[in-house]
């Protein structure tokens, strides 16, 4: 997993207007994504885990901080300068119905990207069509037909296969199974893993389902009201949470298996997510911790390495105790 | 009221709380024919039990627990089946007789609470107005239960939430809401559509927690495409494939060690914990839509272990005690 480092994102803080107030969706981030690495991001509705992808991108322009890409620092590139980058990050979503034009033919959806960014010579472009459509298991007659003719599974691939067409080193998927069933799911997954070893992509994967993002990554980070909580390596943060809000999603995620839900103590978080318009003072999860104590409320905790490149934003790190997600059948390493 | 089913001994009908046979269910096909989008299924919900049914969009489950209340959305139509309640008939009911069953006898929970809620109706006025349908109760009184339900299903400071409008209240909130119209009235039985699936992990779990702590000695139907939900509260589960039950029996024995290729398949799509990471397989293709289902088994063209008579003839259905599977070529269990 060494090597040099593609995305360098640090200090991100992105806001948005609501009415009079301010809502801070990205407060303070610092990601660093290394070449070739599948990077996680996991945290449930609020988080900021989509708008940190949004303007990663430049969908959003930040607030603060710095968006590092390649070594070029783009997070105040006008549209303009902005340009040439945008072929070397793509971005796919949740929802495949609404993100490709309902009145486009597949063939001009992918040809769209390939003209704008002149990817290929005009007369290649129809070759560069199929193959894309190829390198995402769809059949070439698949261009000459419209998004509703396609299943939600289709329509994703078509996504993947659109975002491809620019040839871009990053690839940002958010949620990009959530809205499908469980068998197509793993197909898409297995799609975009084959995708990314054959085009030697970078990938960022944000969702909200843990044991999704387990399966495919290198490194999680996990957000909580706009900021990280913990970052690390993917096993170690699944199997050695040390923030007690990894550890309670941990054990919110249901495994089917009834032993293992019927056996483990679950941590039930009390109350629910408090608004990003007002987050609570000190450590923002202090409201639903299960260990918080007096300082939890009047001192927000640093995000600093608890073993190496394993960081954790907690003044009781590592405290709540193992919570067991392994199954039964599941071997040590 | 009319009482069919008499042939059953007294011993069965005091432990089958509902009895469904031989259900099929149709909507207009092209051409003024009829599709069927769930196709002879059969099954016994137990007293007492949490039973769940477990498929993908569009494989009939939703169907199923809509036609249980009277409520399959026209055109549709009730073709053939029996629906059984404590012996008494409801398929024959009118619609004046549905709603003397639904909220009374027959609780229900949707997955989207929002729209499940009339907006323009403070919480306690939809309450008291279930309550009032089915019982002679002054409204005092009725705001009374209404507010000792709420109070059941963890709304916190009930007096004064009753008096809430739906807006006001976050996503887990109005889900509590949602179940404590479903409760209110002490039915036999509650359908839970996919009660959790809008919902954020943690906030899930809280649901799930509720849900089975709730109908600790009553009966639930739970219908989700979570094979982890399933696993950590419901007794039985019956896998459900275009419009069929391919494989019913006890948790355990079902997630386990399942039998039919299309639970196999579902198992390992989802993914999980396990330390190789070795899930999340994919099972080829996509479900059959209502036109394209097989005289056969509908799983054929995704299965692996598919033989020749698969796609002509229905597969038998065979009682391994612990569970019904219908295959014609099941793995061992």
């Amino acid at each position: 997993m060494k090597g040099d480092t593609l995305l360098d994102v640090s200090d991100l803080t992105v806001r948005f207007k609501t009415g009079r107030r301010f809502l801070t969706a990205v407060d303070n981030v610092s990601v660093d994504v290394t070449r070739g690495e599948t990077f996680g991001l996991v945290g449930e509705s609020g988080s900021g885990k989509s708008t940190f992808g949004l303007t990663v991108v430049r969908a959003h322009a930040p607030d603060a901080g710095r968006i590092v890409f390649d070594g070029t620092d783009i997070s105040n590139l006008s549209d303009k300068d902005m340009r040439p980058y945008r072929t070397h990050m793509q971005m796919i979503f949740q929802d495949p119905y609404a993100s490709l034009d309902p009145h486009m033919k597949v063939s001009a959806i992918l040809a769209e990207p390939l003209r704008i960014h002149k990817i290929v010579p005009r007369s290649e472009i129809s070759e560069k069509v199929t193959s894309l459509l190829e390198a995402v298991g769809m059949p070439a007659e698949a261009a000459d037909r419209f998004p509703n003719q396609f299943s939600g599974g289709q329509r994703q691939r078509i996504s993947i296969a659109r975002a491809l067409a620019v040839e871009p080193e990053l690839l940002i998927a958010d949620e990009p199974v959530s809205a499908l069933d469980v068998s197509i799911q793993a197909q898409v997954m297995a799609l975009l893993n084959d995708v990314k070893s054959r085009f030697g992509l970078t990938t960022i994967v944000i969702a909200h389902d843990l044991a999704l993002v387990y399966q495919v990554t290198d490194r999680i980070a996990v957000m909580y009201l706009g900021q990280i909580v913990e970052l690390g390596p993917t096993a170690e943060v699944v199997f050695g949470p040390q923030h007690p809000y990894t550890a309670a999603l941990l054990s919110a995620t249901p495994v089917p298996d009834p032993d293992v839900e019927r056996s483990r103590e679950r941590i039930v978080l009390r109350g629910e997510p408090p608004s990003a318009l007002s987050p609570p003072s000190g450590c923002r999860f202090h409201t639903r911790c299960p260990i918080a104590q007096d300082v939890c409320r009047d001192t927000a905790p640093p995000l600093t390495e608890a073993s190496q490149g394993h960081l954790v934003a907690c003044h009781f790190a590592g405290q709540i105790g193992p919570v067991s997600v392994d199954l039964p059948r599941s071997v040590d390493p | 009221m009319a009482s069919g089913t008499a042939e059953k001994s007294s011993a069965e009908t005091t432990a089958v709380a509902v009895s469904i046979e031989g259900l099929r269910i149709e909507f207009p096909g092209p051409e003024g024919s009829w599709l069927p989008v769930v196709d002879d299924i059969s099954f016994d919900l137990l007293s007492g039990e949490t039973l769940g049914f477990v498929g993908e969009s569009g494989s009939g489950k939703t169907m199923t627990a809509l036609s249980m209340v009277g409520l399959i959305p026209k055109p549709g139509r009730l073709q053939h089946g029996t629906i059984t309640l404590r012996g008494r008939r409801l398929d024959d009911l009118d619609d004046r007789g549905w709603a003397k069953i639904r909220g009374k006898e027959v609780g229900m929970v949707f997955q989207d609470a929002l729209s499940g809620l009339n907006p323009v109706r403070s919480i306690g006025s939809a309450l008291t107005e279930v309550i009032r349908r089915h019982t002679t109760v002054s409204r005092a009184e009725a705001k009374d239960q209404a507010i000792e339900t709420l109070r059941a299903v963890g709304i916190p400071s009930p007096e004064e939430r009753v008096d809430s409008y739906p807006h006001q209240l976050s996503g887990g909130m109005r889900q509590r809401v949602m179940i404590a119209l479903a409760i209110v009235n002490h039915p036999d039985v509650v359908i839970a559509d996919e009660p959790t699936t809008a919902l954020d992990a943690t906030i899930q779990a809280q649901i799930l927690d509720l849900l089975s702590g709730l109908v600790g000695d009553g009966t639930l139907l739970l219908i989700t495409h979570d094979l982890g939900v399933a696993a950590a509260i419901c007794d039985r589960i019956a896998v459900i494939y275009a419009g069929r039950i391919v494989e019913v029996g006890e948790v355990h024995a079902i997630l386990n060690s399942p039998t039919h290729p299309y639970t196999v398949g579902l198992i390992e799509a989802v993914p999980t914990f396990e330390r190789d990471r070795r899930a999340m397989v994919p099972i080829p293709g996509s479900p059959p839509t209502p036109d394209e289902v097989l005289a056969g088994c509908a799983f054929t063209p995704r299965c692996s272990r598919a033989l020749d008579r698969c796609a002509t003839d229905r597969p038998p259905v065979t009682d391994l005690g612990d569970r019904v599977v219908s295959c014609w070529n099941p793995h061992e269990g």
